[in-house]
């Protein structure tokens, strides 16, 4: 009984210790920064009785964002976040993007990109596709090049489901040539297709430097459970 | 009969491009939207080395005391007041006696008049 005592007024002790002077402010400072914040969910039922179509969008190691279709023009999609962002995507490569700190302005070629002919035509996905880009801050006209590898069977989990889907590797190369060092001149993008053709998930990267963009497209997904 | 089995399958068709359909819901679209992609990332180790940076140099830092210089010193003390003469000293406050002398025809009439003055320190 004694010894539960003692220890209940060092523990109290402690506690209240660390509730003084400084070492509260350490405290408070480091669980802000160590908190993790929560990714933006959406159930199944919210997703289907949602009146806009909706994806969900990881930025980097930011949290994910819901992200809402807000205009269908020139077959391209534009998506907006709450925060006014707004990606610009045609047959899910994005195009443009409009409110982030470095923005993706112009990409070329778009005609060819061999995106436009999958997953249908796979056949059409082996030939390499050369474009530009432009970035802000006075950064134009940068070449990639990339190649498409053959779709391999993966699965989708999303909204609590399980989708089989097929899995297109993008594989960029950066042709820029440069006066110094340069690492990470190639990386990959993926793109997973359903069953029916539609495009229900992507990871790309619009630069070698720039945060992945992971993209769920959720209303898509809801729509196949229907 | 066939006109309205027609006119059904058409509808279910409809239905069915419908449920395909992407919405697109406008400049209202953000308010459907959730969350922010453009947060700042806190690097939480960046954090970290900062506040064990500040606890070590709280640990490591001295009070200075600065001590009161040394005053003027002892004066030359309190004075004690005196009045002139023999006047008293009341309340500190001296008084005075001096004596009026008024000369009338019946004769002398003498008259004490007091007065107060502050003494002298």
């Amino acid at each position: 009984m004694n010894v539960k005592i003692i220890t209940l007024i060092v523990l109290f002790s402690t506690l209240i210790s660390g509730c003084s002077g400084t070492y509260h402010a350490y405290y408070q400072t480091l669980k802000i920064a160590l908190s993790e914040q929560d990714d933006a969910k959406l159930t199944l039922i919210e997703v289907q009785q949602s009146e806009v179509d909706v994806m969900l969008v990881k930025r980097g190691e930011r949290p994910a964002a819901v992200m809402a279709l807000a205009y269908l023009e020139n077959n391209q999609h534009k998506w907006v976040s709450s925060d006014n962002t707004m990606l610009v995507m045609d047959k899910g490569r994005i195009k443009r993007t409009i409110g982030l700190d470095k923005n993706l302005l112009h990409l070329s070629n778009t005609d060819f990109d061999p995106l436009k002919f999958l997953p249908k035509h796979a056949s059409d996905k082996s030939q390499t596709w050369l474009r530009g880009i432009d970035l802000t801050g006075d950064e134009y006209g940068y070449p990639i090049e990339s190649k498409f590898s053959q779709a391999s069977p993966d699965t989708i989990q999303a909204l609590s489901l399980d989708i089989d889907a097929m899995l297109y590797v993008e594989t960029l190369h950066y042709k820029a040539p440069a006066n110094y060092l340069r690492v990470n001149k190639s990386w990959e993008n993926h793109f997973w297709y359903a069953k029916n053709g539609d495009l229900i998930k992507s990871i790309q990267k619009l630069s070698p430097l720039s945060e992945s963009l992971e993209i769920t497209y959720l209303s898509r997904i809801a729509r196949l459970s229907q | 009969m066939k006109k309205i089995l027609i006119a059904a399958t058409a509808a279910l068709c409809f239905a069915g491009n419908l449920s395909a359909v992407e919405t697109a819901g406008g400049a209202a679209a953000t308010t459907t939207a959730v969350g922010t992609i453009t947060a700042p990332i806190v690097v939480g180790a960046a954090v970290g080395l900062g506040v064990v940076g500040a606890v070590v140099s709280n640990n490591r830092g001295s009070t200075t005391s600065v001590e009161p210089g040394p005053g003027p010193g002892p004066g030359p003390g309190p004075v004690d007041p005196t009045c002139n003469g023999s006047d008293p000293l009341v309340d500190g406050v001296c008084t005075g006696t001096t004596t009026t002398v008024t000369v009338s025809g019946t004769g002398t009439t003498t008259v004490p008049v007091t007065f107060t003055y502050m003494p002298t320190t």
